[in-house]
């Protein structure tokens, strides 16, 4: 009985093996197309796997070289296109290697001057029909570490052709986090260092920014030929406002005094404070108003005797439409100053002046502008000054502008009446070029 | 004594039951998103659905290379969680904005920063980089969602970054995400492709090229639908473009791009380069001019008037106009307008 079941279960094995082996040996072509065709999709799955994990390791690299050449954003230098190619590994060693260099910016401003009478300098040097490369600068921005952008700017100017003083005009740290806050409240900014403090509507305007060629007389007169640059502590902050179309931001100011006509006799041992009111207002899509409020609180003299007061109030209205707005585009503005001063002989200097300007753009590379400037002397608020100019831009690119300009002035100052001023101004810029702000052409 | 601490334990279990039950009913907060383009606010929608709040910075009539940076931009940017930008140095203005925001969780390096073009291989990256040649991207074209399967894998990366913003809700974006991926998947091949083939397996196709060729030798020409095959005619065409703004849409539909209006990138054509076109146009083979809808018209205007082409307009994001709100709307708006400008031409 044993050996019966023996051999049967022999028998059942050898079977079930047989047709076993059977059902996976194919016989007809038909079942040998079959097994291949299995065969070709387990490798194609496989195949596709394994294409899939490489796709994602290459993803995974692209991204990791992608953050590398976007910590090296800003160094704008745009390229000739000679074919769709990858970056070569010396590129991007390159770029990593630059990645942590602060971008550079080189601007220069070359100007021709031709005039109906002489014009010379406080020193009573000549500058009258002259070529000059008036201003060059150097701008070198950066983060220093998560908190904090670094801006340094070297500039080189020259008012008597040839001769030039090399100066900071602008070094400065900005915080932009604070250490123990997630986010700085209101959006304070901190900034730290020598800059140009925020009066008005120009003073935070570098020269080669200028929608004209020379700063107005005006704005000369009460707040320096370059503007008001100094030495200490600012920050900014938003204040509430309804709504998402409109803005309004304050900042104050704490820097030496001097450095500026209306503290010209304070040798900066007696601190200065300025204060800036800002409302900004979307008034429809393209259309913008912006309208501001400054004050200036110093001492006129070294000893702190003499109290010294600058107000400004400015008014700037921009159209550029969404659509083909780098083609069409309108500015006009206004700046005023009011000053007082208490003076050494006893009473108070009340000086005033301001300007208006329009300006509007032709075509992508066109403007034309105009501007009046009126302006009482400092000290003399009974010599008054006019300054009638227009001005036409062309850019090729945003890199290089060429400008034509037209002065004209009268005024009560012998020296400065009748003077007629043609301008010819070529500016240029090479590097990263900083984006400028809103109201700046390009 | 024993009852008292039994009563105590059963109070404090109850409470934290109860905190416990409140803390996970406690609606999570929505994300709030900006981005800097309306077709990246499209994206993010998708991808974050109803737990973002997302606003564009500029208007879909702006041109994304040059956005004003007002005051009102750096106020929406404050309050953001998330800033969400394409990169490749295409938003230039957005640093200035995101500078005057104070925002700290919006700069670069930090989370809330999102570069939704990270790891997408780029066209036209420059061998030499100098102005000499305009305008060019130092890290190549950076118009990369005019490629329906970028599209893919900058919500990918949308999906990754929103994650890292907002952990707890990392696994619903990564769902969306994958959720739009087949949506694109099946917008650009089609639905019975995508079920016969795979969509991860015809994006590889498509990328590498071979995709037709792959179709054609299994017998599948038939089962293409979606995009590909509403764009077919595009593929014999071929198009003058003021700028170099639709390659990666042309890569992906086979549409020819001999030339542009613009000189070289940023450049305005001067009127040598604007009758080397007309030329080019005489010499047969072109189908129309395309340009986007903030471009200055005349140039291309004046060559259509000499040539007889079809100078057509087209907006490069969805515009919640004719393109529509959504990233599917805005490409099928664009093949259905190409398709019609370039019908009969050669």
């Amino acid at each position: 009985m044993t050996k019966a079941l023996w051999v049967g279960l022999g028998v059942l094995c050898f079977a079930v093996t047989t047709e076993s082996v059977w059902a996976q040996t194919p016989t007809t072509d038909e079942q040998r197309l079959e097994a291949l065709e299995r065969r070709i999709e387990r490798i194609e799955r496989r195949h596709e796997k394994e294409l899939q994990e490489l796709h994602g390791r290459i993803h995974t690299l692209e991204h990791e070289l992608q953050q590398g050449h976007t910590a090296s954003r800003g160094s704008t230098t745009d390229g000739d296109v000679r074919s769709e190619a990858p970056s070569s590994p010396a590129s991007s060693t390159s770029a990593i290697a630059n990645a942590l260099n602060p971008k550079i910016t080189v601007f220069g401003n070359f100007v021709a001057r031709t005039d109906s009478h002489s014009v010379q300098t406080e020193t009573g040097e000549s500058i009258d029909n002259r070529f000059n490369l008036r201003e060059v600068e150097v701008d070198f921005r950066s983060a220093i570490d998560p908190w904090a952008d670094g801006v340094l700017i070297v500039a080189l100017e020259s008012e008597v052709p040839g001769e030039y003083d090399v100066g900071v005009e602008e070094g400065y740290v900005t915080l932009k986090k604070l250490p123990l806050l997630d986010a700085a409240p209101m959006g304070l900014k901190l900034t730290a260092g020598r800059f140009r403090p925020e009066f008005g509507r120009l003073n935070q305007t570098h020269t080669h920014d200028l929608p004209w060629t020379t700063r107005p007389r005006s704005y000369q007169t009460f707040l320096g030929e370059e503007g008001f640059i100094e030495s200490g502590l600012a920050g900014a902050v938003f204040l509430p406002t309804p709504g998402d179309n409109n803005v309004l931001s304050a900042s104050g100011a704490v820097v030496n005094g001097g450095s500026v006509p209306v503290g010209e006799n304070n040798g900066g041992e007696n601190p200065a404070y300025l204060g800036h009111l800002e409302w900004f207002w979307d008034l429809a899509p393209g259309h913008d108003v912006e309208i501001g409020s400054s004050i200036y609180a110093g001492n006129f003299d070294e000893a702190g005797d003499l109290d010294s007061r600058l107000y400004g109030l400015d008014l700037t209205y921009k159209w550029k439409p969404y659509a083909r707005g780098e083609w069409r585009s309108f500015l006009a503005g206004g700046e005023a100053f009011f000053a007082d001063i208490n003076q050494p002989g006893g009473g108070d200097s009340t000086p005033m002046g301001y300007y208006l300007w329009t300006q509007y753009q032709l075509d992508r590379n066109v403007y034309i502008g105009a501007r009046y400037d009126f302006t009482e002397d400092l000290l003399d608020e009974s010599l008054n000054t006019d300054t009638y100019s227009a001005f036409f831009t062309y850019y090729t690119t945003e890199f290089l502008r060429l400008r034509l300009g037209y002065e004209h002035t009268e005024s009560d100052l012998p020296e400065m009446d009748g003077l007629d001023t043609g301008w010819l101004e070529l500016n240029f810029v090479f590097g990263s070029h900083p984006v400028e702000p809103y109201w700046v052409n390009r | 004594m024993k009852h008292i601490a039994a009563a105590c334990l059963v109070a404090s279990l109850s409470m934290l039951t109860t905190t416990t039950a409140a803390r996970a009913e406690e609606p999570i907060e929505p994300v709030r998103v900006v981005t800097t383009l309306t077709v990246l606010a499209a994206l993010v929608a998708e991808v974050g659905g109803q737990h973002v709040h997302v606003e564009s910075l500029s208007d879909p009539r702006q041109d994304p290379h040059f956005v004003s940076p007002r005051p009102t931009l750096m106020k929406r940017v404050r309050e953001a969680d998330a800033l969400v930008e394409i990169g490749l140095q295409l938003e230039l203005w957005a640093q200035k904005v995101i500078d005057g925001s104070g925002n700290a969780r919006v700069q670069m390096g930090q989370v809330g920063r999102i570069v939704a073009s990270a790891g997408i291989p780029t066209l036209e990256r420059p061998l030499v980089l100098s102005r000499t040649s305009g305008d060019v991207h130092p890290d190549g074209n950076p118009h990369v969602w005019l490629d329906p399967i970028n599209a893919k894998r900058m919500a990918r990366n949308i999906a990754d970054g929103l994650a890292a913003v907002s952990p707890q809700l990392a696994a619903t974006f990564d769902e969306n995400a994958k959720t739009f991926s087949h949506r694109l998947d099946v917008a650009l091949f089609g639905a019975s492709l995508v079920d016969k083939v795979g969509g991860d397996k015809l994006t590889r196709l498509a990328e590498d090229g071979t995709v037709f060729t792959y179709l054609s030798d299994r017998g599948l020409d038939r089962e293409l639908g979606g995009w590909l095959a509403a764009a077919a005619p595009l593929r014999t065409k071929k198009v003058i473009t003021y700028h170099k703004t639709w390659p990666y849409f042309a890569k992906r539909f086979g549409l020819g791009i001999p030339m542009q209006i613009e000189e070289k990138p940023g450049i305005a054509p001067s009127a040598q380069h604007r009758d080397a076109v007309i030329r080019l146009v005489e010499g047969g083979g072109i189908s129309a001019i395309v340009s986007a809808t903030f471009y200055d018209r005349r140039a291309a205007d004046y060559i259509a008037e000499r040539t007889g082409l079809t100078a057509v307009t087209l907006p490069i994001q969805p515009d919640a106009g004719k393109a529509g709100i959504s990233y599917f709307d805005f490409i099928d708006y664009l093949i259905d307008t190409l398709v019609a400008a370039t019908h009969g031409e050669p």
